[in-house]
């Protein structure tokens, strides 16, 4: 029985190590990621400076430490430690999923975003971008743009809340598609139905003034 | 005009369910909405998205969400199954005081068989994918399994299994080199060998009523080295929270052998007969 608690104790030891690597790794990504959440924010304003080409200048430090992450955890290990970092990764795949609609009104792809942010595509033992989390960060973006939609009649846009209306929608109706189990994505999903109500009372708004030509 | 109309209902329909009624019976869902989906496949084209890349990309995702949640279905299932024959499995151990306690463990290798089966079904659904992805859908089985081995191992050779030896019998029984992805992992392990304390508590008590003094001292010993092999790790929450169950368990084993001891004393040339619940009762003497 020693020898098993013996190679029980070390093996607990060296994944708690890992653990407190992980989180050294991960302390550094938080920084960028709240940098990217304040800079997407400026958009709301009357007078934005931010860019879709800035923003990739912010991620390009994350590269070494997801490189670190890489190479610390083993690929079989990969999922179990996923919460460290999957939060993060959400938030910052939301800014720019948002920061791209807006300047491109199209939607960024989760394989656009994995090559962005240096990770690997979905496969097993991949450290990767996981479907669930793309799948937040646009719950996450319909929730923005139904925020951003408002904005941009404050500064006399009328033209972007009827585009943002045609995309949520067809994002709705692409959630629709989803059988999603009784999860976290579903409880977002959920609340996206208000995201639309909003945009399409702006755009009835306008309309209704004429304010669109 | 009126063709029309009566093909929108049922997409209508089947719409507003996905949307907010069938959300809570999900594993019935999934069938019945692929095949909506065929059917109207043209038509949502038409009616709902202005975009159809979006409609190609999200039926992608659709398919693979689905993917995975069947698998992790199927995971569960058998998961579940390997927990109830694990736990009749203890519980039939659980009579080796009172019955042939040979005769019994031969019997549990027996019933181990169809675990192995069940086993066999998780080895093959993670085949290609990510053990620790599933992890949390099969973990409860491996701990029951993990506690009825130990308990049957207990019993024969009154030491404690390793890993290797839970394994290698599964590989025998499947025939097979290796388990691929599967593993039974450290903390899975030790979680079901913190609950193989509890069973051995309960076996103790039962030793009692039988007179089998020994054997209930010698438990006391053995799982009383197990929670001190536990005290040396670094422990994470989940075994941290077993550990006092483990400890519960270790007092009540040791309260027991003390009140053996304690009556032994009084009445050192006879025998006493305790009952299953030897605190509360008072003992009785057989002359």
């Amino acid at each position: 029985m020693e020898s098993v608690f013996e190679k029980f104790s070390v093996d607990l030891e060296k994944e708690f190590q890992i653990r407190e690597q992980i989180k050294d790794i991960v302390k550094n990504i938080e920084p960028v990621e709240r940098k990217l959440s304040t800079l997407v924010q400026q958009y709301h304003s009357v007078s934005c400076t931010t860019t879709y080409q800035h923003l990739l200048t912010e991620i390009e430090p994350l590269k070494i430490q997801i490189d670190q992450l890489k190479s610390l955890i083993k690929p079989e290990l990969y999922f179990k430690y996923r919460e460290y970092w999957k939060f993060s990764l959400t938030n910052i795949s939301f800014s720019l999923l948002f920061s791209y609609w807006i300047e491109k009104k199209q939607l960024l792809k989760i394989e656009e975003l994995q090559s962005l942010l240096n990770l690997e595509e979905n496969k097993p033992g991949a450290f990767s971008l996981e479907l669930e989390d793309y799948l937040i960060a646009l719950c996450n973006l319909s929730n923005e743009l139904s925020r951003y939609c408002l904005n941009c009649v404050i500064r006399q846009d009328y033209e972007t809340p009827s585009a943002i209306s045609k995309f949520e929608s067809d994002l709705f109706a692409g959630f629709r598609l989803l059988n999603l189990k009784n999860d976290i994505v579903r409880k977002r999903y959920d609340s996206m139905k208000y995201d639309l109500k909003r945009i399409e009372e702006v755009v009835y708004d306008i309309s209704v003034r004429g304010l669109k030509k | 005009m009126k063709r029309d109309g009566e093909e929108k209902t049922p997409i209508e329909k089947s719409e507003d369910n996905k949307r907010f009624k069938g959300q809570n019976n999900n594993n019935f869902r999934g069938r019945n909405n692929n095949n909506n989906n065929q059917q109207n496949k043209n038509e949502e084209k038409d009616l709902v998205f202005n975009d159809p890349e979006i409609k190609t990309l999200f039926s992608a995702y659709s398919k693979k969400l689905d993917e995975d949640n069947d698998r992790r279905e199927r995971i569960v299932k058998s998961s579940r199954d390997i927990t109830i024959q694990s736990k009749r499995v203890i519980s039939l151990l659980q009579r080796a005081v009172w019955e042939d306690k040979n005769e019994i463990i031969k019997q549990s290798k027996q019933n181990l068989q169809p675990i192995y089966k069940l086993f066999e079904v998780i080895i093959k659904e993670l085949d290609q994918q990510e053990y620790y992805k599933f992890q949390r859908a099969f973990s409860m089985g491996i701990q029951e399994f993990v506690e009825a081995v130990s308990f049957q191992y207990y019993l024969e050779h009154s030491s404690l299994i390793s890993v290797d030896e839970i394994i290698n019998p599964m590989k025998e029984s499947l025939g097979l080199e290796s388990l691929g992805q599967f593993s039974i992992s450290l903390e899975d392990y030790a979680l079901g060998i913190c609950d193989l304390s509890g069973e051995l508590m309960r076996y103790a008590t039962n030793l009692c009523t039988k007179q089998k003094i020994d054997e209930c001292f010698n438990i006391c010993s053995f799982v009383r080295e197990m929670s001190n092999g536990f005290k040396k790790c670094h422990l994470n929450r989940d075994i941290s929270s077993k550990m006092n169950t483990m400890e519960d368990s270790l007092k009540k084993i040791e309260k027991l052998c003390f009140s053996i001891r304690v009556r032994k004393s009084e009445f050192p040339n006879v025998d006493i007969l305790l009952g299953s619940d030897s605190m509360n009762e008072p003992m009785n003497i057989e002359n």
